[in-house]
Parts: structure tokens; C-alpha cells; sequence
């Protein structure tokens, strides 16, 4: 059977082949099929772009550039901390630190600090023992589980800048609640699987709990909508250029909402709005994350 | 936006994490690559902007911020620098896009998935479209940014970019198609 008779029945996938390789010409197809021209002269263009950005050199380049560049982070990281924070001066830093914290919070500072609010100027102290808590932490379980219980309080302090109506205040803080959640669920696929179930359990209870209290703040409720609208997220060049049609994408007319739901531990859209706290999960959000944490412990045995 | 598990690498790679430092070039290097060969159009060059382009990034994460924009838009932001250095260290007159027809060592080097003579007439086409419409095409459909990202880095608006990628593809069209499809 000839082309030419393939063709006369050819779907347009198999016509968008022929001509991408070169076995028939764009005429020679409308001759065959004159009802494809309009989705032909759509689809071409971008076809023929998508292949031709697919073109890679050598795979020994692309080798021998990866070593370097990690190299070059290797040799940069010990230029810039390696000199400053030698074994001995770790320790010493640690030791200080303890110093440090004692001293505050025996002071009553650190006291009056833990009810303080973003916007209250004892607030970087509050932060600051956090930070020193979790310097003295040294079991990856023990660190995540404190990065949950800031992500915890983060969600309180958000309820509390809500009822203020302080938005600036609500949106930095919904970032360093991410912020914490990301850190733990990092953490997390580090620990056996019992571990990292319940520290996923527990995040992604906070999780509910920071959409809940967006939605108070917004009075709407983000989770069901976001969901609609996004949906997965289909990375097919086909479906991603098929929507878009024209060239116009339809990302651009897809609503965001100001606080999302979020997926906290591994699977987010991929237009997850991080300057405004934003993000989302779906009804598989915590199965995938589930299954990363499986993937992420199977790797590291 | 970049996802949390983009991000996470990201906080790594931002503190020199090799390991990171590599899943972020092994997610960005054919585009990056790619819109290097299709800018300056010739494969060694491409390779050494590349070069040069991975090891600014290592340089510059320490000081990238988070939330700002997407880490790929950032990243192309460097790359469009980089391009436009190197013309002027070339004292180019102009943008040069298509590949010259000896480039054979360019040929040999690489793995084209289109039929030569087409993948001719695509660059012949590309090269005869306007230079803005040639940016946003290659940032859209080489380096895989939105049109909202595109905007930010040409500082124009997202509808502009949307009627630039439409005429641009429209001309494809027309070129491919050896005016065939103009009548469609």
C-alpha cells in the first residue's frame, strides 16, 4: 500500500508525521484529506517547534558540564563556609546558643515573646528561639516534629492577624507556615515509615487547618474551588498545547484565588502562588504524598 | 510558580547542595541549551553559553529569592543576558538565528528529531519573523515559560505576548505549509 493510500484515511496525528518527516508535503496532504487543513495549519506550527527544541548534543557534554558544575558547588561551598565554620567553631556555636537561649528566656523576654504576634516587635525574638531550638536539634525526628509545631503556631498567629485584618502580616505568615511544612516533609521521607506517617499525619492536619483558617479570613472556602479549577496537572505536550489552541493560553484567564489550599507535602499544581500564600490540594494529595514518602524511602535504602 | 518539591531543591541548591545543585540542571539543561542553539545558532557557541550559564547559576542561587518568580523564568533571565552580551562583545549588528547551511559539524553533534528539509524550512521560517516575535517564541515553546513569565522578562504586557506567539505561529504556518494553509 502506497503513502498516498495510507493517507486517504490517515488521522491527523499520522498526516502531522508524514509531513514532520518529510514523506509527504502539506499539499499533497490536503489533496488527500481537505477536511484537515484548519486543524493542520493549527497543530503544525507548534509540532514542528516542539521537535525541533527536543535537538541535544552530545551526551558527553552534557556529562562532563554536570561534573563541573557540581564542582564548582562543592569548591564554592567550602570557599564560603568550610573557612567559617570549622568543627570547632559549630560547637562553639552551639554552646553559645544555649547560652543564649537560657539567658532569654530565663529573662522573661523569651516569656513575653511566645504569645507575640508578626507585627509585634518581640516577634523576631520568638523566631529567633525557634531558630535556636532547632540548631540543638539534631534527630531528623526531633527537627521535624518541631518544624510542625511552628508551622502549628504559624496557623494560630495567622487566625490572630485575620481577626486584626492585617493581610500583609497574614500573607508572610502563611509563607513561613509553608516555609515549616516544606522543611518537615523533607524531613520527613528520611525517617522509617512509621515516623514519617505520623509526621506526615500531623502536617497535613495543619495543613487543613491553615485552609480552614484562609477560608475564615476570606469567607469562602478555597479547597473545593481550587480543585475545580485546576485539576491535575497534565504535563502532555499534546494536552498543554491543545488547550492553548490559538496560542492563547488558558492559564492566563484561570482564577487565583488569594489563599489556596495547599498541597503540603510533594504533589502541588504547578501554579502554586508563593508570594501569596497560595497553593492547593486535591483528593489525592495525600495518597501521592504517600507514595513519594514510599519512593523517597525506598531510594535511601 | 515553582511546586514545593522545586522548591525544596531549590532551598538546597540555594545553600550549594550539589546533589541539588544537579537535579536543577538536569531539569534545565536541554532547554536551556536548545534556546541557546536556536539563538546564536551555532552548537559550539551553544555550548559554551551554556557552560558559562550553569556556572553564573551556581554563582548566583545563594542570592535567589523565593517567591519572587519562578526559578526557570530566572534562570532564562540570565540566559537572555548572557546572549546579549555576547553580541555585543561580537559587535553584532544583528541577531543571528538561522543555522548556516555548513554547520555540519553542528549537525553531527546533535540529535534532530525532524526531517532535514523540514527542520530547514522551520528555521528558515523562524528566522524571517520579527525579532520580539522570535524571543517570545523561543521562551514559549524552547524554554517552556507562560506567556505571564514572558511578560516579566520582556517587560510586556501578557496580551502582547499572546499576539506576538499568534502571529509568529501564523507565519509558520504560511511558511510550512508553502502557502497551502494560508487559504485554510
Amino acid at each position: 500500500m502506497s503513502i498516498n493510500d495510507r493517507l486517504s484515511n490517515a488521522t491527523l496525528e499520522e498526516c502531522l508525521e508524514a509531513i514532520l518527516t518529510g514523506r509527504i508535503t502539506v499539499g499533497e496532504c490536503l489533496t488527500l484529506r481537505p477536511d484537515l487543513g484548519s486543524e493542520i495549519a493549527r497543530r503544525l506550527p507548534e509540532e514542528a517547534l516542539a521537535r525541533l527544541s527536543d535537538a541535544e548534543p552530545l551526551p558527553a557534554f552534557r556529562e562532563s558540564l554536570r561534573k563541573s558544575v557540581m564542582a564548582e558547588a562543592t569548591n564554592l561551598r567550602l570557599a564560603t563556609t568550610g573557612k567559617r565554620f570549622g568543627f570547632f567553631r559549630v560547637r562553639a556555636v552551639r554552646v553559645a546558643l544555649v547560652a543564649a537561649v537560657l539567658t532569654v528566656l530565663l529573662s522573661g523576654i523569651g516569656l513575653a515573646s511566645t504569645s507575640s504576634l508578626p507585627n509585634s516587635p518581640l516577634y523576631p525574638v520568638k523566631l529567633a528561639i525557634e531558630r535556636a531550638r532547632l540548631a540543638l536539634e539534631r534527630e531528623p525526628k526531633g527537627r521535624a516534629r518541631l518544624h510542625v509545631d511552628y508551622a502549628k503556631k504559624r496557623i494560630e498567629e495567622i487566625k490572630a492577624l485575620g481577626v486584626k485584618g492585617d493581610r500583609r502580616a497574614v500573607e508572610s505568615t502563611v509563607n513561613r507556615a509553608e516555609d515549616e511544612l516544606d522543611e518537615a516533609a523533607a524531613l520527613a521521607g528520611k525517617l522509617e515509615r512509621k515516623e514519617s506517617d505520623e509526621i506526615v499525619a500531623e502536617a497535613e492536619d495543619v495543613e487543613r487547618e491553615k485552609r480552614k483558617a484562609l477560608g475564615e479570613i476570606e469567607g469562602e472556602k478555597p479547597e473545593v474551588e481550587q480543585d475545580k479549577e485546576t485539576g491535575p496537572d497534565d504535563k502532555s505536550e499534546g494536552s498543554k498545547r491543545e488547550k492553548e489552541g490559538d496560542g492563547i493560553d488558558s492559564d492566563a484567564n484561570r482564577p487565583v484565588a488569594p489563599f489556596g489550599g495547599g498541597s503540603l507535602i510533594n504533589n502541588p499544581p504547578a501554579d502554586e502562588k508563593i508570594e501569596t500564600g497560595s497553593s492547593s490540594t486535591g483528593g489525592a494529595a495525600s495518597s501521592t504524598s504517600e507514595d513519594k514518602a514510599e519512593e523517597q524511602r525506598e531510594e535511601d535504602d | 510558580m515553582d511546586d514545593p518539591e522545586v522548591r525544596r531543591t531549590i532551598k538546597r541548591a540555594k545553600k550549594l547542595d550539589p546533589e541539588a545543585i544537579g537535579v536543577l540542571y538536569d531539569q534545565n539543561f536541554a532547554a536551556i541549551y536548545n534556546y541557546f542553539r536556536h539563538r546564536v545558532g551555532d552548537a559550539m557557541l551553544a555550548e559554551d553559553l551554556t557552560s558559562q550559564l550553569f556556572l553564573k547559576m551556581v554563582h548566583a542561587l545563594p542570592e535567589f529569592r523565593l517567591g519572587e518568580a519562578p526559578f526557570r523564568s530566572w534562570l532564562f533571565g540570565i540566559a537572555r543576558n548572557l546572549v546579549a552580551d555576547h553580541f555585543r562583545k561580537e559587535k553584532a549588528t544583528a541577531v543571528l538565528f538561522l543555522d548556516e547551511m555548513g554547520d555540519t559539524i553542528g549537525a553531527q553533534r546533535e540529535t534532530v528529531l525532524l526531517n532535514t528539509e523540514v527542520e530547514v524550512v522551520v528555521k528558515q521560517a523562524i528566522s524571517e519573523i520579527t525579532s520580539e516575535q522570535r524571543e517570545v517564541v523561543l521562551l514559549r515553546f524552547f524554554a517552556d515559560l507562560t506567556h505571564q513569565e514572558i511578560a516579566g522578562l520582556l517587560g510586556k504586557t501578557e496580551a502582547s505576548v499572546k499576539m506576538l506567539q499568534k502571529r509568529a505561529l501564523e507565519s509558520l504556518a504560511k511558511k510550512l505549509g508553502g502557502g497551502v494553509l494560508v487559504d485554510q
